[in-house]
């Protein structure tokens, strides 16, 4: 997979977490009586915090910094910033118990994600190691 | 293809001959089969030349413009460069990296860590890395 699948695999997942969540989220306040509508660009600002908070996945593909999980912290700060620069622009949230709802949602969406990118390659793996059986010499 | 058979009397008269517009992975596969692993390349191993089976070969290597070849526990130089093994290796042979060939053969398994780098280990327990951007022609060559 090249650099370019894995942004936009990266970008679709994190919309589509995105989407999941405040679908679900919405169901809850209708079920309970409640409304949570969204603005009409909803949708589109969706899908650049998809592109948006995708691109700092390039640091993950970085062998300079070592070891791994530091490249994971810098990568959920840099997306940590840009979710409350978008969320701030296109008024995801308003006041500190919105920006911590937002917040809460991201984290939930981080993990998804990482979930996610993890049965991904893990599914190919065995698909892969299937198929090796099949071939592998015998010593 | 139309295949034709012709029964000889003793193994020395027995050869196959392929006719194709482009030597594709399926005749590759073929000539493998045929050759039975036999195939033998010119390698140098203490300054010696020797002759190393291709089937025995675990992956190949190239550092600072010198091919190196690496069976179960030994490695040897080769004169030939990588783009010239990877046209003669059999079907089974493939460009996983820039600078190296593995023989799928001989591969234990693979695993991939969360930074989308792929991990494979050889029968004899040795590591080597497979680049992400090869991944997807493992997965054609297999099949999948």
């Amino acid at each position: 997979m090249n650099k370019m699948k894995m942004l936009l695999l990266q970008t679709s997942f994190i919309s589509l977490g995105i989407f999941l969540s405040v679908g679900t989220f919405q169901a809850i306040m209708h079920l309970t009586g409640n409304t949570y509508a969204t603005e009409w660009y909803f949708a589109l600002s969706v899908i650049f915090a998809g592109v948006l908070c995708s691109v700092p996945s390039l640091i993950l593909c970085s062998d300079k910094i070592k070891p791994f999980f530091v490249r994971i912290i810098l990568h959920f700060l840099m997306i940590f910033a840009a979710v409350s620069l978008l969320g701030w622009l296109f008024k995801w949230y308003t006041g500190l118990v919105g920006y911590a709802f937002v917040m809460l949602i991201f984290v939930l969406v981080y993990v998804f994600v990482w979930i996610m990118t993890k049965l991904f390659y893990v599914r190919e793996d065995r698909e892969i190691n299937s198929a090796l059986n099949s071939i592998r010499d015998s010593e | 293809m139309q295949v034709k058979f012709e029964k000889v009397d003793s193994p020395e008269l027995e050869e196959a001959l392929i006719k194709a517009q482009s030597n594709t992975e399926d005749i590759k596969a073929a000539i493998e089969i045929l050759e039975g692993g036999k195939r033998k390349i010119p390698l140098i191993k203490d300054g010696e030349t020797v002759f190393g089976e291709t089937a025995a070969f675990y992956y190949i290597e190239s550092v600072d413009k010198r091919t190196f070849v690496y069976s179960r526990d030994d490695c040897f130089e080769t004169k030939l460069r990588l783009y010239e093994l990877e046209e003669t290796l059999g079907a089974y042979f493939l460009r996983i990296s820039k600078s190296m060939i593995v023989n799928l053969k001989k591969i234990k398994g693979v695993k991939s860590d969360l930074s989308g780098r792929m991990e494979a280990t050889m029968l004899n327990g040795e590591k080597i890395v497979i680049s992400r951007s090869y991944v997807k022609e493992i997965k054609r060559r297999l099949e999948l």
